[in-house]
């Protein structure tokens, strides 16, 4: 009877508890707005783990806020990996009008809630910052006859049906080789991997016959004779690697990127969406993030505030055209 | 018991079959979504199926060991609570109130002693996750204190 | 051998700075504790202490963050000898043999057996990194979807073979593993199966809550409807390490030498692809050495080679998916992507000319490594008493401990409220599976080889233009296959020529 009578009271205590709950959350916006901004603890939410693009990149900007000393508080880094980002997003839209919310955007921004049901799509959140973008080149192993992107078209186009892998199923690596071969009117097949390890290992062990990365993971394998690159995805050539063609160029109407922005929780005040737009200003300018564009062979790309919104709007465009194309 | 646990299991596996036979076994001419799902859930209906025969044609009396049963259903029945609790309360209180009620349990009449580990132990966890490994637990109710 | 022997010294010149030492010592300890706690495997370790290398030179971050990874792999395996709970999936074969032993009052004999076993494993490594590290990468060049595809049809053989004792109940495990393995968004296809509409379960239900439930939390609820709580036999157990008992016999070891050098080896070889890793390794390594004992019978029943085995793979694989990461800069794990990631961090391209531009810091690493295998057997000889009180102390008091990190543990991880629940439902399960005699060790292999085959043999069959012939047509493809083919077939071969006098 007494281990009963524990497990009644234990069980009491809790649900007391538990009904305390709803009172407690209203305090937070009124303090939120007036008074100067920063004054408390910046909570910023990663979507992916740790070690990852998106990760690495929104840590530096972090890094870079303290170091500067833009913002002033605290500033507590948590990883919500899970769902192709759909914890971590769908956790920021629970946080509507706290102003201490913050996360990046990149690919699976766009394309999460367009494959499935998500609690947010690019609209639900307060844009503030376009801060560069990672564009993605077309790789062959380094002994492939082709040389160019000319003759690879070529080849593919006079019989060769060419596998072409990246990561990811519904990813702007599935979306990039699929508007090139459309551009340029030939069939392929696109290989998904799960990682970019395996993916680099398919393409060395002469598995596929191209696959499409990022510069960041294939500049060292590019320089180190391993593969060779064809195009690259960006509105324009890549400093680090002069000599490699955009789409563009060779006339392919090819551009499409992971963006790399910076958005609030939905429905802040003006006053901080003005305040995070200008320390986002001064970031960009920082020597430390210029080298930091360098080192990890992303584009310079930027845009605030509403030329942002505008951007989102576009991009979610391309990918919700591009993924009905190659629904079939 | 046993039965009950492989018709568990068989009920389990029907489910999943059901589930597979709405994704296509190939597209574009390779196994598709549904293809291994639907070899797997074939498989293990069948395997499913077969142990629980089994099970029933074997003449011995399965008896259930009912000594400590009681007790082991207490802590499932907490662990439980606790995870419905762990959210709204909180971590740390979720925890302490755990510990506790565990305790009382199983080291009956020490209640000094109890309290002393039911509060210690939680607190030692939860420096070591929060403030050591940053790893934000969630506050529940008093995230507002801390 | 001269350009190895410099390769050595410039290596240890880095790796033996003050500083460098204090921050391999600082990350070899952080990430053994850290991989004690249940849920918190290797690449969970570096992951959360990335940040707090921030601050520091390249050379000496990424030497405290391998120290952090392999350091991990030491401690997985203690709370699997202590309390049959797997730090994470590479510890799992660990519980096979080491819980046993501590169930019979050995805890101190198998956790000094543990670091005996990781350091040959992880030195073993390192030695052959120093020698044979260009060669080996060469070998992982040869993988790709097809050749990986071969290898999982390998680690299903090791499933059938790790079944032996209960044939039906086996595969009925092994089959929950590869259902609950399809969970998900499809990788190829993009469909999403078995979600339910939740986004939680879009990447898929994760072997960690499992493992631990399964391991853990079933271990735990058996032990408490078995009445461990009412029995202090263990708590009055001598098991300081001035008792002669606690120690391994030196003829226990020796006759166990083979074991050691197969586990390392094998380890390293899988760690070496990138995609298989420590939990296959040790699976393999466990697997294989119960094939080949004269005794088979004693293994799960806290036989030593059945925990030498895995616990040298799993260290020897840490040191194997060094490889491709330094000379490629292709990441083989989880955990080396995230060092992949740091690497990036600091500015370092990592990529073929990495080794080349940077012989300091990539020798640097690899000796560190060496030491940091040295200074770990230390550590964790000297933290056995500390780990042994765990064992001595009434289970009553350990309950409540052990599943308050367990659930804290797994929602760390992600802070994902339905992993906790998932935990939960695998701790009932593992209870039943243990009860009535299935095997949730198939389960967890059958979890984490299942959506490597389906990938693999998708991507294959993607590629190829003759079906299935693309398994036939690639040489290290049809290699593996034809071992398959063998071993399946020898013991039939061998019961055809050879009479049956022994039956």
């Amino acid at each position: 009877m007494k281990k009963l009578r524990s497990l009644l009271i234990f069980t009491l205590i809790a649900i007391l508890l538990a009904a305390c709950s709803n009172t407690s959350d209203t305090s937070e916006k009124a303090e939120a707005s007036g008074g100067e901004y920063p004054k408390k603890t910046l909570n910023v939410v990663i979507p992916f783990g740790p070690g990852g693009g998106t990760d690495l990149y929104l840590r530096k900007i972090m890094e870079i806020m303290q170091k500067e000393k833009i913002y002033t508080e605290n500033i507590k880094i948590e990883n919500r990996e899970g769902g192709s980002g759909a914890v971590g997003w769908g956790f920021l839209v629970t946080k509507k009008g706290d102003p201490y919310y913050v996360a990046p955007t990149s690919g699976s921004f766009f394309t999460t809630p367009l494959v499935s049901n998500t609690s947010f799509t690019y609209e639900s959140f307060t844009p503030i910052a376009l801060m560069g973008a990672d564009d993605l080149f077309l790789l062959v192993k380094e002994d492939a006859k082709y040389n160019t992107l000319e003759e690879f078209i070529e080849a593919a186009k006079s019989g060769k049906r060419m596998k072409i892998g990246g990561v990811g199923q519904v990813s702007d690596e599935m979306i990039v080789p699929n508007l090139l071969a459309k551009e340029a009117g030939f069939e392929f097949d696109y290989v998904p991997f799960q990682g970019a390890g395996e993916l680099t290992g398919a393409l060395l062990s002469d598995s596929l016959d191209a696959i499409v990365g990022n510069p960041a993971r294939s500049l060292g394998q590019i320089k180190g004779g391993l593969m060779k690159p064809l195009a690259f995805s960006g509105m324009e050539r890549l400093p680090e690697m002069e000599d490699v063609p955009t789409y563009t160029e060779l006339g392919y109407d090819v551009n499409l990127s992971q963006p790399r922005g910076i958005i609030l929780a939905g429905d802040v005040d003006q006053e901080v969406q003005d305040w995070w737009i200008d320390a986002m200003k001064k970031v960009s300018e920082t020597e430390e993030w210029k080298s930091y564009l360098k080192d990890n062979g992303m584009s310079e790309y930027l845009l605030f505030g509403d030329d942002f919104a505008t951007f989102l709007e576009e991009t979610n465009t391309k990918f919700k055209n591009s993924l009905e194309d190659t629904d079939n | 018991m046993k039965n009950i646990f492989t018709l568990f299991l068989l009920i389990v596996a029907c489910t999943y079959l059901s589930l597979a036979l709405s994704f296509p076994m190939f597209s574009k001419n390779i196994p598709g979504s549904g293809f291994l799902p639907q070899i797997i859930g074939v498989i293990l209906v069948l395997l499913t199926a077969f142990d629980l025969i089994k099970n029933f044609k074997s003449s011995k009396e399965e008896k259930v060991d009912t000594t400590y049963l009681k007790e082991m259903i207490f802590v499932i029945v907490l662990c439980t609570a606790y995870v419905v609790l762990f959210n709204i309360i909180g971590a740390i209180f979720s925890t302490v109130l755990f510990t506790v009620a565990i305790l009382f349990i199983f080291n009956k009449g020490k209640l000094k002693q109890n309290l002393t580990i039911g509060i210690s132990v939680p607190i030692i966890i939860f420096v070591l996750f929060e403030v050591l490994l940053k790893t934000g637990l969630p506050a529940g109710i008093f995230e507002n204190i801390f | 051998m001269g350009d190895i022997l410099t390769n050595i010294v410039q290596g240890f010149s880095v790796a033996l700075t003050p500083m460098n030492v204090l921050l391999l010592l600082l990350g070899a300890f952080i990430g053994m504790v850290v991989g004690i706690i249940p849920g918190f495997g290797a690449s969970a370790a570096i992951a959360i202490l990335l940040p707090l290398t921030l601050s520091l030179d390249p050379t000496g971050a990424i030497i405290m963050l391998a120290g952090i990874y392999y350091g991990s792999q030491y401690g997985g395996g203690t709370t699997s000898i202590l309390i049959n709970t797997p730090g994470d999936s590479a510890a799992v074969a660990t519980t096979f043999d080491g819980y046993p032993m501590t169930m019979q009052g050995k805890a101190g004999k198998a956790l000094i057996t543990q670091a005996i076993a990781s350091f040959v494993g992880g030195t073993v490594g390192v030695i052959l990194i120093f020698s044979f590290a260009p060669m080996f990468a060469k070998v992982a060049l040869k993988f790709g979807p097809p050749e990986y595809f071969m290898l999982m049809m390998m680690g299903m053989l090791t499933l059938v073979w790790m079944t032996d004792d209960s044939k039906l109940k086996g595969f009925i495990s092994a089959f929950l593993g590869l259902a609950i393995a399809t969970v998900g968004v499809d990788v190829i296809s993009g469909t999403q199966r078995y979600t339910f509409g939740s986004p939680e379960l879009i990447n898929g239900i994760s072997f960690i809550p499992v493992t631990i439930g399964l391991f853990g939390l079933g271990e735990l609820f058996y032990r408490i409807y078995a009445g461990s709580h009412k029995d202090d036999r263990l708590e009055k157990l001598d098991l300081s390490l001035a008792n002669k008992n606690t120690w391994p016999k030196m003829k226990e070891l020796l006759a166990a030498k083979f074991t050691f050098l197969r586990g390392s080896v094998i380890g390293f070889v899988t760690g070496v692809l990138p995609g298989a890793g420590a939990t296959i390794a040790s699976f393999f390594s466990y697997t294989i050495e119960k094939k080949i004992s004269k005794e088979p019978q004693e293994f799960g029943k806290g036989h030593l080679p059945g925990l030498i085995a895995p616990e040298t793979a799993n260290n020897g694989a840490t040191s194997g998916a060094m490889v491709p990461l330094l000379t490629l800069g292709i990441p083989g794990s989880a955990s080396t992507a995230i060092l992949l990631g740091a690497f990036l961090m600091y500015g370092l391209q990592p990529g073929p000319l990495l080794m080349i531009e940077k012989p300091d810091f990539a020798w640097g690493i690899i000796s560190s490594m060496y030491l940091g295998n040295v200074i770990l057997l230390v550590i964790n000889i000297v933290a056995i008493p500390v780990f042994l009180m765990i064992v001595k102390l009434p289970y009553r008091f350990l309950i409540p401990v052990i599943i308050a990190l367990c659930l804290i543990g797994t929602f760390s991880l992600n802070s994902s409220l339905i992993e906790i629940w998932i935990l939960l439902i695998f701790g009932i399960v593992g209870f039943f599976m243990k009860l009535y005699g299935y095997s949730p060790a198939a389960l967890v292999l059958a979890l984490v080889l299942g959506p490597l085959a389906e990938n693999t043999l998708r991507q294959s069959l993607i590629m190829s233009e003759q079906g299935m012939a693309i398994f036939l047509t690639r040489p290290v493809s049809l290699l593996f296959l034809m071992l398959i083919v063998v071993i399946v077939v020898y013991p039939y071969v061998k019961k055809l020529f050879i009479p049956r006098h022994t039956a």
